[in-house]
Order: structure tokens, then sequence, then C-alpha cells
């Protein structure tokens, strides 16, 4: 049931992937996503599925685990898609009209430009979550934040307080998945029903979930603080790090490969132009 | 009489997934009308998964669960039915109070099995008399009263449905030894009283030795040994074997035997442990 969420898990694995540099990682998972969108003709957009197919490879990471990441997300591909073959306005006559039926109209065009859709929302999160979630474990990922946002703490904004939210936020919501799995049982041992009923009954029936859920987290929040205080934490002023971020030859070349997809659908886009809608 | 059975069941966590886990395979138990069976095992070995069996929480894999002679997934729908027949309180069970006055929290159960007012309100100041709380902390938030007694309302609340079994998990975890002892005389007496059947998961070989009819040994997923409470500890050396600790009594007697002395490593009471090593001094004779 909860346990079973695999989307935004990290995969503890041993692969080039996972040992770049974290802040190199956020960088480039937004220049893959700026190259992603560079892509105009079927031969880049080949490209890009291509490059998607070998991140996965180099990562390591079962592909059963990131198709059943995928697997929620296929509601919303699908209207993209239903929307992008009839919403379809040709900009010139040479759109070819394939079926013409009262107020539908439907272009080869309209079926094109969907399938490039999909192709770009499949790349976006297969590329993003291998380049970071699934490779970089929430600890390395905050500190890298923490380290690329350091000169804004230059101008007072609070950067390490920030990133210790995150990493706190992040390793507990295994634990609140676990607790919520233990509330939802216990009162369903007292006869709650969460599966019948009317809109408004099951919502009444989150109360007794919910208000335990609160009190717990609240409850752990206090003893953390507790414990925090206990080991002399007073926030980020004059702390040092156990392992220092360097980055490395491999994580130039990393950023060198994934920025030159932007220049390779550039160059694909001018001199192969098929299919471009 | 068995009021309670589960036959060949099993229990597989995440199902066809890499952390695929059987947490309880191929188990085979009988539960005695009026009697306090005690489920000991250490952490992990499928006790707690084994209580959600019985109440339909949790279905099982493969196998049977009997409640009153009736399998209780023959009707999948009637399922609620068989979670009020069968009482379970979880671990903790505090940290499931949610709402205003103490008096409401306990309802809760009653007032989903669709009971009218005045039955509700009856069966609220039974439960609550049976875990021996005053009448004035009804009107009381939960969240505004000490541990041990949000412990005892969340136990009320499950009486308050008058399960025909009643299923504890660790009811004495985290509490003072009078706290604990006040527990287990108060459970004894509801069980009297209202003819019920109990079932007291625990790791504590004491608690059990010195509350339980008959005992249940898991280990690893499978039930290692079970009978009354004499038979199951005469078996303490084996007990010791699969990581569980022997009643403080037995300990010394199992020593003392390891010594060489002519002692019967069967007691597991302190009372019964006393008499054996009186016995070394009356028959005179020190094999030492």
């Amino acid at each position: 049931m909860l346990r079973d969420i695999t989307l935004g898990q990290y995969f503890p694995l041993d692969s080039p992937i996972h040992k770049i540099d974290p802040r190199m990682k956020l960088i480039t998972a937004i220049v893959y996503i700026v190259a992603v969108f560079f892509a105009k003709s079927a031969v880049a957009y080949g490209f890009i599925l291509l490059t998607a197919i070998l991140l996965i490879v180099f990562s390591k990471i079962p592909i059963k685990t990131i198709l059943k990441s995928l697997k929620p997300l296929i509601f919303i591909v699908i209207i993209t898609g239903i929307i992008n073959v009839f919403w379809y306005q040709p900009k010139n006559d040479s759109a070819t009209l394939l079926v013409s039926f009262w107020v539908i109209r439907i272009y080869l065009e309209g079926i094109i430009s969907a399938i490039y859709m999909l192709t770009r929302i499949a790349c976006i999160i297969i590329g993003t979550s291998v380049i970071l979630t699934y490779t970089t474990s929430p600890i390395a990922l905050t500190d890298g934040l923490e380290q690329m946002l350091a000169p804004l703490g230059k101008i007072h904004l609070p950067v390490h307080e920030f990133s210790m939210m995150m990493t706190i936020a992040m390793r507990f919501i295994p634990t609140i998945i676990e607790e919520t799995d233990k509330i939802m049982s216990a009162q369903k041992a007292r006869g709650s029903d969460f599966s019948s009923g009317s809109l408004f009954k099951r919502i009444k029936a989150l109360i007794p979930i919910l208000i335990p859920l609160f009190v717990s987290s609240f409850r752990r929040a206090d003893e953390l603080a507790i414990a925090m205080e206990c080991r002399c934490y007073r926030g980020g002023e004059g702390r040092t790090k156990m392992t220092k971020l360097k980055f490395r030859f491999t994580d130039f070349l990393w950023f060198v490969l994934v920025g030159s997809m932007i220049a390779v659908n550039i160059l694909i886009n001018t001199y192969l132009p098929f299919f471009v809608v | 009489m068995t009021v309670a059975e589960l036959r060949h069941a099993c229990y597989t966590y995440s199902k066809d997934t890499p952390f695929e886990k059987a947490a309880v395979n191929d188990v085979n138990v009988r539960f005695e009308q009026g009697k306090i069976t005690g489920i000991i095992g250490h952490t992990g070995s499928g006790k707690s998964t084994l209580s959600q069996l019985l109440n339909g929480l949790l279905k099982v894999s493969s196998g049977e669960v009997f409640v009153n002679d009736k399998n209780i997934w023959s009707e999948p729908k009637k399922i609620k039915e068989v979670r009020f027949k069968v009482g379970l309180v979880f671990q903790y069970p505090e940290y499931q109070l949610f709402d205003e006055t103490v008096r409401k929290d306990i309802s809760f159960g009653p007032k989903n099995m669709g009971l009218d007012q005045k039955e509700i309100d009856e069966r609220v100041l039974e439960s609550l008399r049976f875990v021996g709380l005053p009448e004035d902390i009804l009107d009381v938030s939960p969240f505004d009263i000490s541990g041990g007694q949000k412990r005892r309302v969340a136990i009320a609340g499950i009486m308050a449905m008058r399960p025909e079994i009643l299923v504890l998990d660790e009811p004495a975890a985290g509490l003072d030894p009078s706290g604990k002892r006040e527990i287990f005389d108060r459970l004894r007496k509801y069980k009297d009283d209202t003819d019920s059947t109990l079932i007291i998961i625990s790791h504590s070989m004491e608690d059990m030795a010195e509350f339980c009819d008959n005992v249940v040994v898991m280990s690893d997923s499978k039930v290692f040994l079970s009978g009354t409470v004499d038979e199951v500890f005469s078996h303490a050396q084996e007990l010791t074997g699969v990581g569980l600790m022997v009643p403080q009594a037995t300990q010394i007697l199992i020593e003392l035997r390891k010594m060489g002395y002519n002692v019967s490593t069967s007691a597991y009471t302190a009372e019964s442990a006393v008499s054996e090593i009186m016995k070394l001094f009356e028959g005179g004779d020190q094999g030492a």
C-alpha cells in the first residue's frame, strides 16, 4: 500500500552517475531539461530518447523500477496526448487532414506533436529522476544545495537552516508513512472504514488518522529539537563539514556531455529537419 | 473449545517486489475459549503480523483463519464484523487517541458498530470500570492525561466493542512494574467477568509465565513451540536457542544444574524455583 511508493526513492548502487558531485547533478538536471526542450525534428527526439535510455543503462537502476515510477503519470500523459491530437491548429495549408467528422479534425501533424510531447515528458521524468533522485541520497542532495546556495548567506539568507529543514523533512518521510500505516490499521481495528461511503463520509474518516499523526509529528519534532540541542547544535555559523564536496575532472566531463546535448539538438534541427511541427 | 484457529496461515509483505519478506509461514495455532494465550517471540518473529491476521486487518496469502468455526474470509464484505468480534489493541495504543474527550474516544468503536446512544454510554462506563479509571476523566481531553491513563483509555476503546476475543500487542510496554501488574490484573478480571478469550503478545517470558494459561512461541515466522505454560517452559534451554530469555528463576536453576546440582529446570516462577532449591537442602546430598 503506502510503502510501495517508489517515485523519488534513492537506490544505493555503484554506478558512474552515483559518483558525480551532487552540485553538478543539480546543474546538469536543469541543463538536461533545457536540452530536451531544444529538440524539434524527429531525429532530435530520437536522440533525446536515446540519451534517456543511456542514462538508465549507466545508472544501473532496474528498468522495471523506472517503468513503475512512470505508472502513476500515465493519466496525465494520456490527457496531454488527447488534448494535443484534438486541439492541434494547423499553422499553414500543408497540414495533412486525416479525419474530419463534425467538429473534430485530426491532422497528421497533431498526432506527431502529441508523440513529441509524450517523448518530452517521459524524457524529463526519466532524466531528472535518474540524474537526481534515484542516484543521489537525500543527504548528498541537500548538502549540494546548501553549498550551491552558500553565497546567498552573504545577504543574510538562512541557507544552512533551510537545508537542515529539507534534510530533516526528507529523513522523516518514511517514518511518517510507516506511522500512517500503523494508525490506519489501529483505527480500522476500531471499525473505521476508509473505502466506502460518500465522499463526505470518507473525508470524515480521515480525522481519526490525521489528528494522531499531527500529535505524534509535533512530539517527534520536540524530541528531535532537544536531541539536537543536547549535541550542541547552534545553527550553521562556524559549523564545519565532515565531507567537503570537491569537483573532480569527471564532474566537468559529465557537465560537458550533458551540455553538448543542446548543441547536438541544434545541429540536428538545422541539418536533419524531419517532421518539424 | 476452540474460538479461533489459524490453519497453514502464510503472510508475505510486499509480495512480488524485491523487498518481499515472509512474516508468517505455515502457522497452525488454536486459541482456547476462556483462556489466556501468550504469543512470545523476539522482534521480527512474526507475532504482530499474526495478531493482524486474526482480526482480518491483513489477509492471509494462503491458508485459513477461523473465528468461531467460521472462515473469516468466506465473506470478505463482512470482514468489519470480524474486527468487532476480535478486538485488537496495537502496541502503544495511546498514539491512536484523537477525539476531543475521553468519552468520545472510547465511543468511537461502538459508534462504528452502529449502536444506539444509550447502549454506547453504558459500554463506555463499563469499559472505564474495567480499566480502572474514574468517571470524572470522561470529559477531559485524552491529550491532557498521563501516559498510563492514555494507555488505559485506548484499551477501554477496544473493550467497549465487547469483543469475544481480545488481542493485545505488548499491553505493558513502557510501563513501570506496578503499572504492568495493574494492567495484567485488570485484564484478567475483564476476561473472567465477560467470559471472553485473551491473546497477549509479548517478548517478556516472565510476564507470560505468570499471566498466561497457554503459550505459543514464534521464531523465524514459524511456531517453534506451543502448549500450556508448564509444557513450554520445560523446554527452557531450547528457548534460549531461538534468542529468547527464559525467566530468571529458570535461569538460576539451569546454572545450578550446570554446576552439577541435581535440580529440575522446569520451574519458571520464583516460588517453585525456591522450593526446587530447598529440596537440595532437605535431601542433604549435594552432588558438587
